[in-house]
């Protein structure tokens, strides 16, 4: 028999409805004028699941809408429980509070035009990470304060306890009281994971590549980032900060008196001979690279790293120090009247004067001018090429 | 051969309506997909308002 709706074939004769279309049949047209049959179609399971499909759809739209009325109320900090979440269990894992801000990010085939485009990047890549950041009004006062005072275009201090941050600041604000003109190199200090939990306390980054690293430098302009970065293990542990600095390094490592804070007046103490450096080469920072920049600036970074810069001044303050004490020190001998870690040397036995003229001024934050006499030699020759510029 | 899961008569494997009582015949794993969705749909909704009564927890 064929259905009178679609005509297909194979529709059997004691059928009520055809097994293609759902049409009923002759004999389906009297099975529905039954109200019992009808009755028990309505009731069916299959009604009732396709019922469901409705409600399915409502549920989605009522589910777009409450997520379209929550998104525009709550914008990006609607995902904030996430971001928490992932902060507590990343501290369980780990065993210490951690930092969410991630200063290894980097960014590619990104036009960037002129100076303000390098530090609006930079501002960008951390105000993205700190909306999980505790809202501390007097916190985000101190990092304002840093950054006006002493133009560095974004600080950072995410969840450090506000009497820490206080007396980060006062660290910095001696540092820059004690060398007034070494503004506008800096572009962040920011605390963050190390990769290992005590690989340093706090390290200050000359150059690190952030946005069109790879890239072309005849297609896109590149920005570096020079940094101090604080480590989270410490600078967010209450734990570690309630020990000395000695349970940590051995004793005479640094200067006498060394704190966890003034750790940042060593790094300070880098960017200080970075800043001399960069401006005896008539430059003011390295954020901004161009093509017309990029060679120059890649082969001052080459020469500063060699040493040979903080040689020189370590071996002048050492000449100067060795004529006016009537002594005859060598390298070595010289750098560790100050500490041990301004002594140490690289695996040539030389002495890595870098670190000779941070602990030299690591020396000068903490007892001004009863340092010891080589920081005196090392921070007079430091002021008067920072003077001459 | 199915069995219609409204009238639970016979249906041949080639049918899409029952011969019986007219209704679609669909696979189970439709039933399930749309009772599973209705499941996680829910579950979304209550989800955001969790979601979102939270964020102003931890904005205070």
């Amino acid at each position: 028999m064929k259905c009178m709706n679609c005509n297909v074939e194979d529709v059997e004769t004691d059928d009520n409805f055809c097994w293609n279309c759902g049409h009923w049949t002759a004999r389906g047209y009297n099975f529905l004028k039954d109200e019992t049959n009808r009755k028990m179609i309505e009731n069916g399971k299959v009604i009732k699941q396709n019922l469901k499909v409705g409600v399915l759809v409502s549920l989605l739209l009522i589910g777009i809408i409450t997520f379209i009325i929550m998104y525009s109320i709550q914008g990006k900090e609607l995902f904030l429980p996430f971001k928490y979440l992932k902060k507590q269990v990343d501290n369980m894992v780990y065993g210490y509070n951690t930092s969410i801000i991630k200063t290894d990010n980097k960014y590619n085939k990104v036009s960037i035009n002129d100076y303000n485009d390098a530090i609006n990047i930079i501002k960008k890549d951390f105000n993205e990470q700190a909306y999980i950041c505790d809202q501390d009004l007097e916190l985000s006062q101190i990092e304002y304060e840093i950054e006006t005072n002493y133009a560095i275009p974004k600080v950072s201090f995410c969840d450090i306890k506000i009497e820490e941050a206080q007396k980060i600041k006062r660290v910095i604000d001696d540092m820059y009281a004690l060398f007034p003109n070494i503004k506008g190199g800096l572009t962040n200090i920011t605390i963050t994971n190390a990769n290992t939990n005590s690989e340093y306390i706090a390290r200050f980054q000359p150059m690190y590549q952030f946005v069109n690293i790879n890239d072309d430098i005849n297609d896109y302009n590149k920005v570096n980032k020079t940094q101090i970065l604080l480590n989270s293990y410490y600078f967010l542990n209450d734990k570690m900060l309630e020990q000395p600095i000695t349970s940590v390094v051995e004793d005479n490592w640094y200067v006498k008196d060394a704190t966890w804070e003034s750790t940042i007046a060593h790094e300070l103490g880098h960017y200080v001979s970075f800043v001399i450096y960069l401006k005896e080469h008539n430059l003011n920072n390295i954020t901004f690279i161009t093509k017309s920049n990029y060679e120059k600036i890649d082969n001052l970074l080459k020469e500063f790293e060699s040493n040979n810069f903080s040689l020189n001044i370590v071996k002048d303050a050492l000449s100067n120090y060795n004529s006016k004490n009537n002594t005859n020190l060598d390298l070595i001998e010289f750098a560790k009247t100050i500490s041990t870690y301004a002594g140490t040397t690289d695996k040539n036995n030389e002495l890595i004067a870098d670190e000779t003229i941070a602990e030299a001024v690591h020396d000068y934050y903490l007892h001004k001018n009863n340092m010891q006499k080589s920081s005196y030699e090392i921070i007079t020759i430091l002021k008067s090429r920072l003077e001459k510029l | 051969m199915k069995i219609c899961f409204n009238c639970q008569s016979d249906v041949r494997d080639t049918d899409k309506f029952c011969r019986n009582c007219g209704c679609p015949i669909e696979s189970n794993s439709h039933y399930i997909f749309i009772n599973v969705l209705i499941a996680f749909v829910t579950i979304a909704i209550l989800g955001l308002i969790a979601l979102f009564i939270a964020s102003y927890i931890i904005m205070k």
